[in-house]
């Protein structure tokens, strides 16, 4: 008779990922976050999704912890397709080494950026890339999710909140809603792999 | 007795064999590609022929050989023997320069290659036999190396090097290892085959000689009487009883190739596909040379419209010909080929000593900077270069300009040098025999940086600024002031 654990092991690892406890991931910089996430922190070697009301209400404070902590292990830093310009000196300020960090803005707006994503998540040395594409099918969620995959990096998704295209199913290993509090964020966590209750934390940003 | 003496000019010692001189530890290695001609040209159907400048057939193909063509043969011959013949002209200069890049190629097999025109190359192989591991090491590098025309290559192997192109020629692919068998593997040549004046050839038929042997039956100082001592010198070389000198083949320093497309086409998996074997070439070439490149020219050539250049460039030196063809698919793939493709060049290559990347102590890929200047060419080999920057800080107070985009530099992506002592007011440097001097002469190591500021507080300053070693294992941070009249130097930081 077979045992459980034969059959997981002949399993793809694509496939064995969803089934295995999630490995911990670095810490998220804020301890009410990191209790409620079932890694303990982000995940690492996956996509992210962060549903945004607007732009400008904290999104990239909230990764500001993270993105210090991958900088400091002496990797490196994508900025695909941001909606502004990312402002060197308050990147200076939050201790971002400008000198990791690499922005990329394509000429042809929609395809070449997600292929641009999917090039930097499949290479060990981009640790993240931070993404704000116009638009993504479920496909090519699920490629960039493989892309990360086999990286080991991390693909953060921002996504306005009206804008179109049909990403509930898309299999991301975290979706986010964030929203303005006063003086702060509220954090939805929408789908989390490694299951989780569906929740909304409060955080204080600096 | 005049005439005697007329007809042997030289005294007879130099009519007597003279003894073979230490040759036994050679082995030329012959590569004969009768169909060099052929293949320069774009052919519609089988029957081919290339004619040169006397309108005589030089070079056939099998099936014309078939169909009753000959080389030699008149146009007007050879076209009532098949009426599908397909006629081109010979182009000397470019079987020259495809027989020099053969040549170029089997410069990895060693360093002893001489170039036989119009169609053979000689290889000098008994040294590399053992790092080959034996002959038949040797003859499957080359047939990888040489892999498009492996196909129709005769090759011979014989201690002389006129011996084994003669072998090569009559399509003899044998290996002759000692001088002792050298004269029996001969014996049977036909006197035709021979790269001696067509005339001569045929007065030595005449009297009934066909084969080599009947050659060397004939007694020396006859044959040099009737026929001069150039053929005895001849058969001499061919035997080793006399040295035979071959100019060596040295690769170029620059590199350029050229591949014909067989069919005109605007699809980028052919095109790339006809490029991996110019970028093979490529990689050999900066082999041989301990290089590498960072940026390579590619121009696309078409039928009656202008040539398309494409650029692709690495920010590290490399010879990863993978990678080189892996980026120019990216690049065709942003590009639109404007006509169909017909030939291919592969040229303006910027040559740069090769720097392997060098993994840490314990195979960490913490800061893998290999993969991630190899991610940086992709995404600039796609999106183009303007599309990867870096953002900078800039000393400003007005906020749209406290920021700046860079592009990303071609080596190290990382700040500007700054020296960790700086010199309270720079030094003059002097110059010995027009170089700059400071406990010795001085080697620049990096720069220009271009530093220009201060017009509003009347400390207005222009310098270039450059990083300086000298013998003494100093390094110095040293400008050339712009401003000044005579554009002095001076020192004015030490990198500590």
């Amino acid at each position: 008779m077979k045992t459980a654990g034969a059959d997981l092991d002949s399993l793809p690892p694509s496939l064995k990922a969803h089934l295995q406890p999630p490995a911990p991931g670095p810490s998220t910089g804020f301890n009410e976050l990191d209790r409620a996430l079932p890694t303990g922190g982000w995940p690492v070697g996956a996509v992210i999704e962060v549903i945004c009301g607007c732009w400008g209400i904290g999104e990239l404070r909230l990764f500001l912890p993270l993105m210090r902590f991958c900088l400091q292990q002496g990797r490196r830093l994508a900025w695909v397709m941001p909606p502004y310009v990312p402002y060197a000196p308050a990147l200076m300020q939050a201790g971002v080494d400008l000198d990791r960090v690499v922005v990329v803005e394509p000429e042809h707006r929609d395809t070449e950026a997600l292929w641009g994503v999917e090039c930097l998540l499949r290479s060990t040395a981009c640790a993240i890339v931070l993404a704000w594409p116009a638009q993504l099918s479920e496909k090519a969620v699920r490629r960039l999710q493989l892309a990360a995959q086999s990286g080991g990096g991390l693909g953060i998704l921002f996504r306005a909140d009206g804008q179109s295209g049909r990403w509930e199913t898309a299999p991301v290993a975290l979706r986010l809603r964030i929203d303005a509090e006063p003086g702060g964020l509220a954090v939805e966590i929408l789908k989390a792999r490694g299951g989780c209750r569906r929740s909304t934390i409060r955080l204080a940003l600096p | 007795m005049t005439a005697q003496v007329d007809f042997l000019p030289v005294t007879n010692a130099d009519a007597v064999a003279p003894t073979p001189p230490e040759a036994g530890q050679v082995l030329w290695l012959c590569l004969c590609f009768p169909s060099l001609a052929l293949r320069l040209h774009r052919w519609r159907g089988p029957v081919q022929a290339v004619f040169d400048d006397q309108h005589r057939a030089y070079a056939v193909s099998a099936a014309a050989r078939a169909a009753g063509i000959r080389p030699g043969m008149s146009v007007a011959a050879a076209s009532v023997r098949c009426g599908a013949l397909e006629r081109r002209d010979r182009d000397v200069r470019q079987e020259a320069a495809a027989l020099a890049g053969l040549g170029r190629q089997c410069l990895r097999l060693t360093p002893l290659v001489s170039l036989a025109p119009p169609d053979a190359i000689l290889l000098e192989v008994r040294g590399s036999l053992k790092l080959f591991g034996g002959f038949s090491g040797i003859q499957r590098a080359w047939r990888d190396e040489l892999k498009p025309w492996s196909q129709d290559c005769h090759w011979a192997a014989a201690p002389t090097p006129l011996a084994s192109l003669l072998l090569a020629r009559q399509q003899r692919a044998v290996k002759v290892e000692s001088q002792d068998r050298l004269h029996s593997a001969l014996r049977e040549l036909p006197i035709a085959g021979l790269g001696v004046d067509p005339g001569l050839i045929e007065r030595l038929h005449k009297i009934g000689l066909r084969h080599l042997r009947d050659l060397w039956r004939l007694p020396r100082d006859g044959l040099a009487r009737r026929f001069g001592f150039g053929l005895l010198n001849y058969l001499d070389r061919v035997q080793g009883r006399q040295a035979d000198p071959r100019p060596i083949y040295r690769s170029p320093q620059q590199f350029s190739a050229e591949w014909e497309l067989s069919l005109a086409t605007t699809d980028c998996r052919a095109i790339v596909t006809a490029a991996k074997e110019l970028f093979r070439q490529l990689v050999g070439f900066l082999r041989q040379q301990d290089a590498g490149v960072t940026r390579v020219r590619i121009d696309l050539f078409h039928d009656r419209v202008p040539a398309t250049p494409l650029d692709i460039g690495t920010r590290h030196s490399t010879r990863d010909g993978a990678h080189l063809v892996h980026l120019l698919d990216q690049t065709l793939r942003h590009r639109e080929v404007p006509a169909p493709v017909t030939r291919i060049r592969l040229c303006r290559v910027r040559v740069q000593p090769f720097a392997p990347h060098r993994p840490d102590l314990f195979g960490g890929c913490g800061t893998d900077g290999g993969g991630w200047r190899r991610v940086l060419d992709e995404l600039e080999a796609r999106l183009g270069w303007q599309a990867v920057r870096q953002v900078r800080c800039s000393m400003d107070h007005r906020p749209e300009r406290a920021w700046t985009h860079q592009r990303l530099s071609a080596h190290g992506i990382g700040p500007r040098p700054r020296p960790l002592w700086l010199l309270a007011r720079p030094q003059r440097l002097i110059l010995r025999q027009g170089r700059i001097w400071r406990r010795g002469y001085l080697s620049l190591r990096s720069g220009p940086e271009r530093i220009e500021s201060g017009w509003w507080d009347g400390g207005d300053c222009r310098r270039d600024y450059y990083v300086a070693d000298n013998p003494l294992g100093q390094r110095l941070w040293i400008f050339r002031d712009l401003k000044r009249h005579g554009h002095a130097w001076y020192l004015h930081g030490l990198f500590g």
